[in-house]
């Protein structure tokens, strides 16, 4: 009888010790707006000094492009304000970018179609819009090694896909045009990709390898296509899509001519976390296929980014799944090898817009959900780093 | 918005009455009894037995919490109504108390489940009558733990068949598990006419978002000796100390629908019924018998 009574102190004893501790910083918010007919489309999140500043698209009135929305939340995710632009300056790229206390993204005049350099401060302040002189169409930009941007865009009366160097003050630099090629015109397409994001959203992407070599995935030989670019006259190798049936989706540099990709062929998907592209020559992304990612839907847009948790570096790959999830899929980056998963989202559909690790190394995802099935909202799930490692990370 | 008082109010009646009711009945079997060796085998002793019973729980929220964080209403909007001692719960599990002179230490390991509701709602309007759109959320949550308290119980009279007593202690429950289940009921305004539509009913498992805890309880009730059975009947109140929600956990299911744990503090009302025996061996003086 005493043993019992010893054992069950002992198991109130054991029971008394402090429970783990709690990870505080995880939340997950759904932005809701009571309007029956409110449509935002989020497209990227970037941390500010005490918030997360959100890009958005929004419906307009007037015009089948879509508006400019910001959304600013703090570090708890509780919304703070929002501003919206007005129809003067449409369709922002999927980039929002910062340097120092400045946010930029690139986006477009609906009159001349002529893109422009935005930047404000947190808070909305300091706005302007800096048009960039030439160049139309904006698809894509990114943060350069030494503060600057890239910008892909396209010229529709020489039928070019653009890549450029912009500064901070709008002035663009460096620039190389490649022709589409003979064949019949793709700006149907382009419209198409502003107008109808929901279907089919091409991957218009750019970024650097080194600082000397960029790429960009864009229309080249009438395919949506890696373009790799020193801006000389000719392309320094180019990875050859099928019209826009099959290409690359989302690309990663690992070091010099490896990269983390994904691409998609008709309605599969698949994955290289480590491959060997040609950045000095002619491939095709036909031959890169082997195998379909088949939990992932079709033409689902995918997000890759750089991960380091407890010293080991990984490679996120964020997708849609069939079931309306969203899937984070660990790679190391070093061997290639999977090392874990996760899933956001239940019952109610969730899209995804972006990924973004903020200067605590918490992985901030933004997208979507379908709150009762029907009003699509904004949502913004912050996973600690504690949390990456228990989700993400499971051995059993 | 809590409808404790009304409830505890009920609950207590009858436990109270039961109370005056077994002093009352035990006032003529006061006088000691000749039996001394008998007495004496009272005086000091161990019971062991199995004792079962219903509780209802009540959640106190500390803060209301939401998944969701509106851009153009204010947030009391989602505040969560809470149904207080509505859903009756259960536990079940062994009693063993230690017994000197009116006083007794007893420790009641239980396995216990506790259930409580509470809803949600969100609305949205457009500019035309039929723009409209609302969704009930009914959750109910369901807590197993294994709840041990420790009690202390003083019998108001400390001879005869009948012995009301009160007690007081303090408990650590274990999480075992969580679940939860959601029922959404919509209300679309689109079809001219409002049309009431069965939203679904999910079912989430959520133990990830609770945890242990641990409070003080209080109570009394009354015990019956017969033939070489004592019946216990107790009435107890209990009340956490610490959250059962784990803070700062953000669980995908959860989430996923715009929900988030508050900091809830559960207190419950218990009624038990234990059936508890003597252990006379521990007695030398009724070894021989």
């Amino acid at each position: 009888m005493k043993k019992l009574y010893y054992l069950i102190t002992l198991l109130v004893l054991l029971g008394c010790k402090k429970d783990d501790e709690a990870p505080v910083t995880s939340f997950t918010r759904i932005y809701d707006h009571s309007n029956y007919n409110v449509d935002y489309r989020p497209l990227d999140v970037e941390e500010g000094t005490e918030s997360y500043v959100i890009l958005a698209t929004t419906t307009l009135d007037r015009t089948q492009f879509p508006g400019i929305q910001l959304v600013q939340v703090d570090k708890e995710g509780e919304f703070e304000s929002s501003y919206e632009f007005s129809e003067s300056t449409i369709a922002p790229t999927s980039d929002l970018m910062k340097i120092d206390t400045f946010f930029y993204f690139f986006a477009m005049d609906p009159v001349s179609l002529q893109a422009s350099l935005v930047s404000f401060t947190p808070g909305f302040g300091n706005i302007t819009a800096t048009p960039l002189n030439g160049l139309l169409y904006p698809l894509a930009g990114s943060l350069t090694s030494d503060n600057q941007f890239l910008l892909l865009s396209y010229n529709p009366d020489d039928k070019l896909s653009v890549i450029s160097k912009v500064d901070r003050t709008g002035s663009v630099g460096s620039t190389a045009a490649y022709t589409i090629g003979p064949g019949s015109d793709v700006e149907e397409a382009i419209i198409n990709h502003y107008t109808q994001p929901d279907d089919k959203l091409l991957p218009f992407f750019c970024g650097e390898v080194s600082g000397s070599l960029v790429y960009f995935n864009g229309f080249f030989n009438y395919s949506m296509s890696l373009v790799f670019s020193n801006f000389s006259g000719d392309p320094a190798g180019v990875v050859q899509g099928q019209f826009t049936d099959a290409g690359i989706r989302s690309v990663l540099p690992i070091n010099g001519s490896t990269f983390a990709i994904s691409g998609y062929q008709f309605d599969d998907n698949y994955i290289y976390p480590s491959v060997t592209l040609s950045t000095g020559g002619l491939s095709s992304s036909v031959d890169l296929y082997t195998s379909n990612a088949a939990e992932w839907r079709p033409h689902t847009p995918v997000v890759l980014k750089d991960y380091t948790l407890n010293e080991v570096e990984y490679i996120i790959y964020a997708a849609e799944t069939k079931s309306r999830q969203i899937a984070l899929y660990m790679y190391e980056k070093n061997s290639g090898n999977f090392a874990g998963l996760t899933y956001i989202g239940y019952a109610n559909p969730f899209t995804l817009s972006s990924l973004t690790v903020d200067d605590e190394n918490h992985l901030v995802v933004l997208g979507t959900t379908y709150v009762a099935g029907r009003f699509r909202r904004i949502f913004v799930e912050k996973i600690s780093e504690t949390d990456m490692e228990k989700r993400t990370l499971k051995t059993d | 918005m809590q409808r404790d008082s009304l409830s505890i109010r009920r609950l207590l009646l009858p436990g109270l009455l039961l109370f005056v009711m077994t002093v009352a009945e035990a006032q003529p079997v006061k006088k000691p009894k000749p039996n001394k060796p008998k007495y004496g085998f009272l005086d000091t002793q161990f019971w062991l037995g199995v004792k079962f019973g219903t509780n209802f729980a009540n959640p106190m929220a500390q803060s209301q919490l939401s998944g969701f964080s509106p851009i153009d209403y204010p947030s009391d909007r989602l505040t969560k109504t809470y149904d207080s001692y509505v859903l009756p719960g259960g536990q079940a599990g062994i009693e063993m108390t230690f017994y000197h002179r009116g006083f007794s230490v007893g420790l009641h390991p239980m396995y216990q489940r506790s259930r409580y509701r509470y809803t949600n709602s969100l609305e949205w309007n457009g500019e035309q009558e039929s723009e409209r759109f609302a969704t009930i959320y009914e959750s109910e949550q369901r807590v197993d733990v294994i709840n041990v308290p420790i009690f202390v119980k003083y019998d108001l009279i400390q001879d005869g068949k009948l012995r009301p007593f009160v007690l007081g202690g303090g408990f650590y429950s274990f999480l075992v598990g969580a679940e939860r289940q959601v029922k959404i009921t919509q209300t679309d305004y689109s079809f001219g006419a409002p049309q009431t539509i069965d939203g679904g009913t999910l079912n989430l498992g959520v133990k990830d978002a609770f945890q242990n805890y641990y409070g003080w309880v209080a109570g009394g009730g009354a015990s019956f000796d017969y033939w070489n059975i004592r019946t216990v009947i107790e009435i107890t109140y209990n009340q956490s100390l610490n959250s059962v929600t784990r803070e700062g956990t953000s669980q995908n299911e959860l989430s996923s629908l715009g929900d988030q744990n508050d900091d809830v503090h559960l207190s419950h009302i218990v009624g038990s019924v234990s059936f508890v025996f003597p252990l006379r061996f521990i007695d030398k003086q009724f070894q021989a018998l």
